[in-house]
């Protein structure tokens, strides 16, 4: 196998890389032998498949997520093995080279598409690169692709932070319609994601099955609450009310806006930058970037709250809803029975 | 004798009922905002919170049973409104300024809406209820899908919480203002004259009054 050469360049034993592999065929739930795939897809890789990375109205996060993995990963190796031919934060080429590599790509077809960022839809001008509106350079990058993977919040659903700014950013499902999109919210790309995504097409040339929401399955099947490491303190009603106490260090995130029961991801199993750590064990209440409801509809982010959604940027509480319902009533029954007394000895009286 | 149409059933339902909205709201609004300031609690709110919603659940189905198959027969009462021009002009006098009712029974309309829309809520606020109970089900993800998603799913049976606190209040005021006979019924079996359902009930579409008639 080629691919060994260029591993023990990289100083992975070979018994290293087939954990790799064994480890992406598992995510998906592949039978083991399905690894063996993997490998090949690696070694595949090394034919160097094209890959289009588009960044619309984005902070590089997910880029640099990504190219910040503890070395040596499987993700260096694809990153190092794929072709990228087109990437605004890492590629050498500017100006029309950059967008020449672009074009020459598409019109080879089959290529992986990811992108990165939202897409303005309150007017192209939030988004213009080389004086051409974003919108239109993705769906003409569409068209052509092998996989669209739209990566991190901002490219998918409403659009992450910039959905929530005067741009209207959108993700890549709202423009892209005829094709599957696989969605890898979360904010950042949480890195592993990606590279099993990209693994698994190259093994299977199909997407991995999804939910509702395009969404792998294999990391956002699960509930981050029903796994997390502070449920404990949340069944034993131990709170996090005090930021100061030390006390409450480990307590449960709740009151603090955790959006733990509400979010969909595999956090609490897999956590982050290669088992380094996650938000709610750093402390931190889950912001549920995962979930299409990030981050409008989530914010205020460190208050708990229950809200109903009634227009893209406006939510309603249903908690002050409820209060006013409820003085309304009391307050209503109240003057009735007053009414009522009066008006019964207003006839005694005639 | 005289029997009346608030039969034993109907009773054990309705105090069944009432006991398991009012733990079922009780712990749900402790569930979604726990006071820290009495920990240890929400494990034991969560456990009563859950035998309640079968308790509620299975009274329900009962419920809607003996509406179908029952001696009293009064489906027709979850469902059937009866509304015109004339029996809301009537109800909003008889209650706005204390008129009499022209038509005796007719001027309930207010109840009878709440009536129907709170056996419906009742259904919806179940079916949220299990959406809650399995998130990570796939056999009912469509269906969440389909409400809006988990945290939809979870403000839709917040909020049907309040409806029922102000159905509570609106509906007993109204009951022991208006059929204070009812309600000793209702709740402990005895009325001065043991009258029928048809005479006292105003909130009864008239289908089901007249079957109840003969
Ligand atoms: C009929 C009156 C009921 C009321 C007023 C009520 C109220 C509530 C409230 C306010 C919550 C907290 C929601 C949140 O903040 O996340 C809740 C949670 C829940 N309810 Fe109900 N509920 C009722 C009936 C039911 C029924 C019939 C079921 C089941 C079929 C059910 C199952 C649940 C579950 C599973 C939860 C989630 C518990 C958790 O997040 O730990 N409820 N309920
Ligand atoms: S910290 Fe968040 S996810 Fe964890 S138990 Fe508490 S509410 Fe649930
Ligand atoms: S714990 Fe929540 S906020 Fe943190 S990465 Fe996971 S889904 Fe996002």
């Amino acid at each position: 196998m080629d691919i060994l050469k260029e591993l023990v360049a990289k100083e992975i034993n070979r018994r290293d890389f087939t954990k790799l592999c064994a480890a992406v065929a598992a995510v998906f739930g592949m039978p083991k032998a399905f690894s063996k795939d993997i490998a090949f897809a690696a070694e595949n890789a090394m034919k160097k498949p094209a890959v289009i990375w588009l960044e619309g109205q984005d902070c590089a996060g997910c880029s640099e997520s990504l190219l910040a993995s503890i070395n040596p990963s499987v993700a260096e190796i694809v990153l190092d093995t794929l072709s990228i031919r087109y990437h605004e934060t890492i590629m050498a080429g500017s100006g029309y080279v950059a967008e020449k590599a672009r074009e020459d790509t598409i019109k080879e077809g089959g290529y992986v598409l990811v992108v990165e960022g939202s897409i303005p839809t309150a007017d192209d001008r939030f988004c213009m690169i080389a004086e051409k509106p974003f919108r239109e350079i993705l769906l003409e990058t569409a068209k052509n692709a092998a996989v669209i993977i739209a990566v991190g919040s901002c490219a998918t659903f409403s659009g992450g932070i910039p959905g929530a700014t005067p741009s209207k950013g959108r993700g890549v499902t709202h423009f892209i319609k005829d094709k599957p999109v696989i969605n890898l919210p979360s904010c950042p790309l949480k890195p592993s994601r990606l590279v099993a995504t990209v693994m698994y097409f190259l093994a299977s040339g199909k997407a991995p099955e999804m939910d509702k929401y395009g969404r792998p399955l294999a990391f956002y099947s699960t509930l981050l609450h029903e796994n997390c490491p502070r449920r404990g303190h949340f069944e034993r009603g131990e709170f996090v009310t005090d930021w100061n106490d030390s006390g409450q260090r480990e307590y449960c995130l709740l009151l603090k806006g955790c959006k733990g029961p509400k979010t969909y991801t595999d956090c609490a199993q897999v956590w982050w930058n290669d088992g380094a750590n996650f938000c709610i064990n750093a402390g931190a209440p889950c912001s549920g970037c995962s979930q299409p409801e990030f981050y409008n509809v989530f914010s205020p982010l460190y208050e708990k709250q229950q809200t109903f959604n009634i227009g893209p940027n406006t939510t309603v509480n249903l908690d002050t809803v409820g209060r006013t319902m409820m003085g309304v009533a009391g307050a209503g029954v109240i003057v009735h029975g007053l009414g009522r007394l009066a008006s019964k000895s207003n006839d005694e009286e005639e | 004798m005289v029997t009346s149409d608030i039969t034993v059933p109907r009773r054990i339902y309705h105090w069944v009922d009432f006991v398991s909205v009012v733990a079922l709201i009780i712990t749900g609004w402790y569930i979604y905002m726990p006071f820290s300031w009495a920990p240890g609690l929400m494990g034991t709110m969560r456990m009563i919170h859950f035998v309640f919603m079968y308790i509620f659940t299975i009274n329900l189905m009962l419920r809607i049973y003996y509406g179908f198959f029952g001696k009293t027969g009064d489906w027709e009462r979850f469902i059937k409104l009866d509304i015109s021009k004339d029996t809301i002009v009537w109800s909003l006098k008889h209650y706005l300024l204390f008129r009499d009712c022209p038509e005796k029974g007719r001027c309930g309309v207010f109840q009878n809406i709440a009536h129907v829309v709170i056996v419906n809520l009742f259904f919806l606020q179940i079916v949220t209820g299990f959406l809650l109970y399995y998130p990570e089900s796939r056999l009912l993800s469509g269906l969440t899908y389909y409400l809006g998603g988990l945290t939809m799913v979870r403000s839709i049976h917040f909020f049907f919480m309040w409806v029922m606190v102000c159905f509570i209040i609106v509906h007993h005021y109204m009951a022991m203002a208006e059929e204070f006979d009812k309600v000793k019924l209702m709740f402990f079996g005895v009325g001065k004259e043991k009258p029928k359902l048809t005479e006292l009930d105003v909130s009864m579409p008239a289908g089901a009054k007249a079957k109840a008639k003969k």
